[in-house]
C-alpha cells in the first residue's frame, strides 16, 4: 500500500519524540508516521545513532522530516529571540504556527511558548491514545 | 529568500558588528568564508539587508555565537584583549577556532547570567582590586589572610573563588594556543577561563594566574603561560606568575612540608610529583618554587617532563568538571522551574537532549 499523507498531521518537539521512544511506543509512530511532521532542527536534536528514532528516521526520513517553507525562517527567529528556548523547540512551535497545525510537546516551558502562541498542543500520551 | 524581508529588525547589525570585532575578524575574512563580497557583510552590520538564515548559521559558526545572540541586544563583550605570553603576537595570531572559544567563553557568562537572571539570583563578588604598586607576593598574602588559608594547600581554589562570585568555565582550546582568559565585566563581574585540556595542576596554576590579572585590574587578558615559567619576560605575566606560586606555594607551608619529607637536595620525579599532588600544582611549578628558595639544584626542573599526575579515573564527568558545580545546578534548577526548555537546557550543558531529560528527570548523571 502506497504511503498516504494524513488530513491530520501534527508537528513534533524533541521531547515528546523522545518520550515515544523511551516508553517503546515506536511502533505506533511507524504505523501513524503518515500524520508525523518532525522540523529538521528537532530531527538534528533526537538523531543519535543506534536509538529507535535514529532507524526510523532514517528509513521514513522523505515521509516525515521537513525543512522550512515559505516564511516560516521568519517566524523561527522571531520565536528564537525569546528567552528560555532553543533552536529544535522554535522551529517546532514556528513551523506549527505558520502551517496551523497541532503541536505534539512535553517540555513544559515550550508547551507554554506554543500556547502563547495561540497553537493547539497535545502530550506524546494524548497523541499515542487519540 | 532574506530571512527578514518584512520584518527588517529581527537580525541585529549592531550585533554582527560586536561578534565580528572581539574576535578581530576583517570583513574580508568573514566574506571569504560565506562565498559573498565584503560589502554584502558591510550591509548586514549596517541593518540595510539581511543574511539568509543559512547564512546566519554560518555566522553563528564562525564566530562561536547562538543564533539568539544576532536577534536581541545582549551586553558588551570583552574589549582590548591583549595577548599575553608569546612576544610580538596578538589576537590576530590565533587561529579562528581559538578566538571563537573566547566567544564561546563569553556565550557561556551571558547564559550564566540570563539563568540567574530568571531565577532571580544575584550573585554577590567578593573579590576587591588590588593596588598595581603592591608586590605578588604582599598580594597574594592579602588573598591567602581573606580565606583564612594560612600556610596549607588550596584543596579547591576553582570554589573558593566562584564562592568569592568569580565565573569560571574549562574549555579544551585548539592546539593549546592559550592557557588561559580572564575579564571583569560590567555585568558579568570577574571571569576566568582555564584550558581544560590541560593537567590538573596546571589548571589551578592558570586559574591563580587569572586572578592575578582580574585583581591587579590588568584587563581583558587571553594568556599563553609557558610550562618554563621562569622564561617568560612580560612584565605582567611574570607579576601573575609570581602571584600564582606565592598563593598556591607558600614559603613556609611548602618549607616545612619538604623537610617533613626529608627530600634530598635532588629528589626523584616521582617524589616531587607527590609533593606536588599535595599543593595542586604541577610538579614543574613546584620544581621551581622549590629551586627559588634552594631546597633543589638548580636546573633540576628544567629536565622533568611534564607528566599527567591524575591518571585516575575523575569522580565527576568531563561535561560537568568543565562548566561547574555553580553553573549546572543553576540551569538545571532553571528547567524544573520551568524556566527554560530541556532542548536550552542540554545545550548549555552540552550533552545530548536525551541525557539531559535524564539527569533533569533523575539527578543521575
Amino acid at each position: 500500500m502506497a504511503f498516504q499523507k494524513s488530513l491530520f498531521q501534527c508537528v513534533f518537539d524533541s521531547s515528546s519524540l523522545i518520550n515515544v521512544e523511551r516508553n517503546k511506543k515506536m511502533t505506533v509512530l511507524r504505523r501513524r508516521r503518515g500524520e508525523v511532521l518532525i522540523p529538521a532542527k528537532v530531527e538534528e536534536e533526537v538523531n543519535q545513532p543506534n536509538t529507535p528514532l535514529h532507524r526510523f528516521i532514517t528509513r521514513f526520513r522523505q515521509q516525515v522530516v521537513t525543512p522550512f517553507q515559505n516564511n516560516e525562517e521568519q517566524e523561527y527567529l522571531r520565536v528564537r529571540s525569546q528567552r528560555g528556548i532553543h533552536d529544535a523547540d522554535a522551529a517546532a512551535i514556528a513551523m506549527a504556527m505558520k502551517r496551523r497545525l497541532t503541536l505534539v510537546i512535553d517540555d513544559k516551558r515550550a508547551r507554554e511558548k506554543a500556547e502563547s502562541h495561540g497553537i493547539e498542543t497535545l502530550s506524546w500520551q494524548d497523541f499515542i491514545g487519540s | 529568500m532574506p530571512v527578514s524581508q518584512h520584518n527588517p529588525s529581527l537580525i541585529i547589525g549592531v550585533q554582527l558588528r560586536k561578534a565580528r570585532e572581539l574576535l578581530s575578524l576583517r570583513r574580508e575574512e568573514v566574506a571569504q568564508e560565506l562565498d559573498v563580497s565584503p560589502h554584502e557583510i558591510k550591509d548586514w552590520e549596517k541593518g540595510t539587508s539581511q543574511p539568509s538564515l543559512q547564512q546566519l548559521e554560518t555566522l553563528a559558526s564562525l564566530y562561536g555565537r547562538e543564533i539568539d545572540y544576532f536577534l536581541r541586544e545582549t551586553p558588551n563583550p570583552p574589549t582590548a584583549i591583549a595577548f599575553r605570553g608569546k612576544p610580538g603576537e596578538s589576537l590576530r595570531s590565533l587561529s579562528n577556532e581559538t578566538r571563537a572559544v573566547l566567544a564561546r567563553f563569553d556565550e557561556l557568562c551571558r547564559s550564566a547570567v540570563e539563568f540567574e537572571g530568571l531565577l532571580h539570583k544575584k550573585r554577590e563578588i567578593k573579590l576587591a582590586t588590588i593596588p598595581a604598586r603592591e608586590t605578588a607576593r604582599t598580594g597574594a598574602h592579602r588573598i591567602r589572610k581573606q580565606y583564612d588559608l594560612e600556610d596549607k594547600p588550596i584543596t579547591d581554589l576553582r570554589a573558593l573563588l566562584e564562592d568569592a562570585g568569580v565565573r569560571i568555565f574549562e574549555i579544551p582550546i585548539p592546539n593549546d594556543e592559550l592557557s588561559g582568559f580572564s575579564f571583569w565585566h560590567e555585568k558579568y563581574g570577574p571571569c576566568i577561563l582555564v584550558h581544560a585540556k590541560d593537567v590538573k595542576g596546571r589548571r589551578n596554576f592558570t586559574l591563580a594566574h587569572e586572578l592575578a590579572h582580574l585583581l591587579y585590574s590588568h584587563g581583558s587578558s587571553a594568556c599563553y603561560i609557558p610550562q618554563k615559567i621562569i622564561e617568560v619576560h612580560q612584565r605582567m605575566e611574570q607579576k601573575a606568575n609570581q602571584f600564582a606560586v606565592e598563593l598556591l606555594l607558600p614559603i613556609t607551608g611548602v618549607v616545612d612540608d619538604f623537610k617533613k619529607r626529608n627530600l634530598p637536595k635532588k629528589p626523584s620525579e616521582k617524589q616531587l610529583r607527590q609533593m606536588s599532588f599535595k599543593w595542586r600544582v604541577s610538579s614543574q611549578a613546584l620544581g621551581y618554587r622549590l629551586e627559588g628558595l634552594g631546597l633543589i639544584s638548580a636546573g633540576l626542573t628544567n629536565k622533568m617532563i611534564e607528566r599527567k599526575p591524575f591518571l585516575r579515573r575523575p569522580k565527576t564527568p568531563a561535561w560537568e568538571r568543565r562548566l561547574g558545580k555553580r553553573f549546572v545546578g543553576t540551569s538545571i534548577e532553571a528547567y524544573r522551574k520551568n524556566l527554560i526548555s530541556v532542548g536550552k537546557l542540554a545545550h548549555a550543558l552540552q550533552i545530548p537532549i536525551r541525557k539531559a531529560m535524564e539527569i533533569a528527570e533523575t539527578g543521575a548523571r
